[in-house]
């Protein structure tokens, strides 16, 4: 079946951190037309290359296309939070940038002697040195990075917490957070992995007609929901937030943002105003909010307080909720801040933490990041289908009215084929 | 000469086989100006989704490969801010001059393309351009520049926040033509109908003086005559209201520096000694102190403002010495525009003081103009006050009120309705964020 032709680069990415060796080899097209992307050939690699505690980053076929919110990469390990093998989504732009770069998965094996950065383009990998960067606030060590690299298009990089080896660590994409809270920094830290850079400089063809067949789906979203979209705060609305924590964002000046080619976004920007108690003046912030789960513990915990905490957060590379678990209940701002500073450089044994009665199975094998807004069995279904395909998740569960065969027929618009792709996927689903 | 050399020598020149297009402006391009096409870029609305850099790398090379798109949308990550590189279409585009073979040029219908089959791909453009619009295409290794994609932009079309659009530009400038023909009728009742009338005008119970020459009757005869103080009032309450008005609209002198301005649009720059906008205030104290010490105006006699009103007779003489000092000031405008007015006109410097006080105040919101290389406010400014480093930096430029003459120039021509008119205790800046 040629049915991914155009929506693969046929590459994987091999990186042995331990030989600090790389090479870049065909993609199997039978693992593609069986497991057909995403997460259910990560796992396919993961077990190829299990005894070496891989960490695999894949897309699907549709990510980097004009299906809607195509910007999912999808990062699967065994969590060392969890103790399960688990799969972390890798939003905004950082699937699309990675098909761009010329591989569609990447294996990372082994364990670096010193600390290590991996920049990929054009199809090839580099292996370079990170000690520089060890230690450094992420808003510091990104205009390094910039620099040195030529404004890459897109960048993990873990922070001064996984250098550390603290517990809460977090992978950010950009200084802009994300969805790990499984451990993936831990892990990377672990492998002496200081961060992964995706430099996007080709393209695919993908399928003609593509475009018509995402301004339908656009037309029938935007017929459903209306053009107005609260951006992160509508997506909050959905999870179920009280009306002064919902406050607290209103209050702010924000902005929407949005991942790769989502037409509705769910992050914003905020603009805020607070008293940083270290220096003693009044000074203005902005901060990209892409992490509802994690916004939510935090506010849940310290109100108003919630934007200078979530920035320090970001800042060292820490998970919200980690951080929220661990912060007591009142106290002052400072306090708050010297105890996330403190939670950065204290090295630990990555546990499971959660608010409330904590994840259940089915949000743990997808990092326990991807809010549960749906029944159990439709949440399930989605979030696998994302997984699988390379769209965003958490897209597909705020608008359930996007059907499987309205994603499929991105790749085909044969009937036939159609058919053989619900199969596999139904198969790959219930196994 | 050198093509007469090239001539002899049978040489052919790119001037030959490609000649550069010659400019041609029209009487009704002063005051209707052609379209003049582009993007406008919102980063309000902007979510960064990336959608126009996939559906314009798709027309550019047939593939999704934002790389290769003729228009980037980039994230600040600190300040969390979008912002977007893409050709403005320019009215004199820098990459016109920059290319060495000619290849860019500039359609009747104001669109800026590139003729690849004469691009050379030198990247001299890319660096000409304050935008750096024009870029090289990692893959192919052409240069891809935007050409709206004749008339029907898809970036546009398929944008889903509605962040871009497509504007066709102002075809109809109405302050300009407002301002001309205010400036055209003020100058025919004060400097033809009214001759020599200005400095002190009486229109049966209302009176009107110019307050320069008012301050100086005071000094000289050591009087404060309340008639001569209320006949002020016109044109200080006018400041008051609306800065400084006069300057801009009204002063037949100012309409007559427009007009010279026009035949002259080269500059040749002023020496730095003379650019002292705190000159006009020492001439105004100077002034005054003549007066004072001689006993009559010292500095009506020529003032231009004055001498213009008197340079034309009632009876179709022709007064010399005004016309002299007319002429003599006139010709400083190929240095700056509006020499005299930014530096050495007293009359200026005391509405100056007024205005400071006014009412009004000209905002420019840098991060509603979008365009941090735009700048055609502070290119129009014939006062010179914007200050087009901090807009490319993307602050919002002070104005001074002092030295405003509120022509309204920037208003008129931002294509972006980010220059706009405040009252002086509204703090917001247009599209600025304020807490």
């Amino acid at each position: 079946m040629k049915l991914f032709d155009n929506f693969y680069n046929m590459k994987v990415g091999i990186v042995d951190l331990t030989q600090l060796s790389s090479e870049v080899i065909p993609l199997d097209e039978q693992i593609i037309a069986e497991k057909i992307g995403g997460a259910a050939v990560n796992e396919d690699l993961f077990k190829q290359y299990e005894d070496d505690t891989p960490l695999i980053i894949g897309v699907g076929p549709l990510t980097g296309s004009f299906a809607p919110a195509s910007c999912l990469a999808v990062a699967t390990f065994l969590s060392p939070r969890f103790g399960n093998l688990c799969h972390v989504p890798l939003i905004l732009r950082a699937g699309p940038e990675m098909k761009f770069s010329g591989i569609d998965f990447l294996v990372i094996k082994g364990a670096a002697s010193s600390p290590r950065i991996l920049h990929i383009d054009k199809g090839t990998i580099r292996i370079l040195s990170a000690e520089h960067l060890i230690g450094v606030d992420i808003p510091e060590a990104l205009p390094t990075l910039k620099k040195e690299m030529t404004h890459p298009r897109s960048i993990l990089l873990t922070g001064p917490a996984a250098d550390n080896g603290a517990p809460g660590a977090s992978v950010s994409t950009g200084f802009n957070g994300s969805l790990d809270k499984a451990g993936l920094a831990f892990l990377m830290a672990s492998k002496n992995l200081k961060g992964v850079i995706f430099n996007g400089t080709d393209g695919l063809p993908f399928a003609e007609g593509n475009l018509k067949h995402n301004e339908t789906i656009e037309r029938k979203l935007f017929a459903d929901e209306g053009h107005k979209n609260d951006g992160f705060l509508s997506m909050l609305d959905k999870i179920g937030i009280e009306e002064n924590l919902k406050g607290i964002i209103k209050k702010a000046k924000w902005r929407n943002m949005a991942c790769y080619h989502c037409p509705f976004p769910c992050m914003s920007s905020v603009k805020f105003k607070w008293l940083d108690p270290r220096k003693n003046s009044r000074i203005e912030d902005n901060l990209f909010l892409s992490d509802h789960l994690g916004f939510l513990a935090l506010a849940k915990k310290r109100g108003k307080d919630v934007f200078p905490l979530l920035e320090s957060c970001h800042r060292f590379g820490l998970d919200p909720v980690a951080v929220a678990e661990k912060l007591p209940e009142s106290g002052s701002l400072l306090e708050s801040l010297n105890a996330i500073e403190e939670m950065s450089v204290t090295p630990g044994k990555s546990e499971p933490h959660h608010i409330g009665e904590g994840p259940r199975e089915m949000h743990k094998l997808f990092g326990d990041a991807i809010p549960p807004i749906l029944p159990d069995e439709l949440w399930k279904e989605r979030v696998w289908l994302s997984m699988i395909l390379g769209v965003c998740p958490i897209f597909l569960i705020r608008f359930p009215q996007i059907s499987e065969f309205d994603l499929y027929k991105f790749l085909t618009k044969n009937e036939y084929d159609l058919n053989i792709l619900k199969e596999r996927i139904r198969f790959i689903l219930e196994n | 000469m050198q093509k007469q050399t090239n001539e002899q020598n049978n040489i052919i020149t790119l001037e030959d086989l490609r000649p550069r297009p010659e400019e041609k402006k029209t009487f009704s391009d002063y005051f209707m100006p052609r379209l003049h096409p582009g993007i406008l870029f919102d980063p309000e609305k902007c979510t960064g989704c990336g959608t126009c850099e996939m559906v314009c790398s798709l027309r550019n090379i047939s593939k999704v490969a934002p790389a290769s798109a003729s228009i980037k949308v980039l994230r600040d990550e600190i300040s969390v801010k979008n912002f977007a590189i893409l050709c403005q279409h320019c009215r004199k585009p820098l990459c016109i001059e920059a290319c060495p073979t000619r290849a860019i040029e500039k359609g009747e219908d104001g669109i800026v393309r590139i003729n690849k089959l004469f691009c050379v791909a030198c990247g001299l453009c890319t660096m000409a351009c304050p935008e750096a619009a024009p870029l090289q295409d990692p893959i192919t290794g052409e240069i891809n520049k935007c050409d709206l994609c004749e008339g029907d932009p898809q970036c546009v079309k398929y944008c889903p926040s509605g962040a871009l659009t497509l504007t066709k530009g102002k075809s109809i400038r109405w302050i300009k033509g407002l301002r001309w023909s205010v400036q055209t009728i003020s100058f025919l009742l004060l400097a033809v109908i009214l001759i020599g009338t200005f400095c002190s005008l009486k229109a049966g119970a209302l009176s009107l003086s110019c307050p320069a020459g008012v301050l100086q009757n005071i000094a000289s005869s050591g009087t404060v005559v309340l008639v001569w103080v209320l006949s002020t009032f016109f044109i200080i309450g006018l400041t008051i209201l609306a800065g400084r008005f006069f300057c801009g609209w009204i002063c037949p002198f100012g309409f007559f520096l427009d007009l010279v301005d026009k035949i002259t649009p080269k500059k040749i720059g002023l020496p730095s000694f003379l650019k002292s906008r705190m000159a006009k205030y020492g001439i105004l104290a100077g002034a005054v102190a003549g007066s004072c010490a001689f006993g009559s105006q010292v500095f009506c006699p020529i003032c231009p403002i004055g001498s213009i009103c008197r340079s034309y007779g009632a009876a179709g003489t022709l007064n010399g010495a005004n016309m002299g000092i007319v002429a003599g000031l006139a010709g400083l405008e190929i240095a700056e525009r509006r020499v005299w007015c930014r530096y050495f006109c007293p009359v200026g410097a005391i509405l100056a003081l007024f205005a400071k006080i006014g009412l009004i105040k000209i905002v420019i919101g840098a991060n509603q103009c979008k365009k941090f290389s735009c700048v055609q406010c502070a290119e129009v400014c014939p006062m010179g006050i914007i200050d087009a480093n901090k807009l490319r930096e993307g602050i919002s430029p002070d104005i001074p009120m002092t030295e405003c003459i509120t022509c309204m120039r920037c208003i008129d021509r931002c294509p972006y309705g980010a220059a706009k008119i405040r009252f002086r205790w509204q703090k917001a800046v247009p599209g600025n964020i304020e807490l």
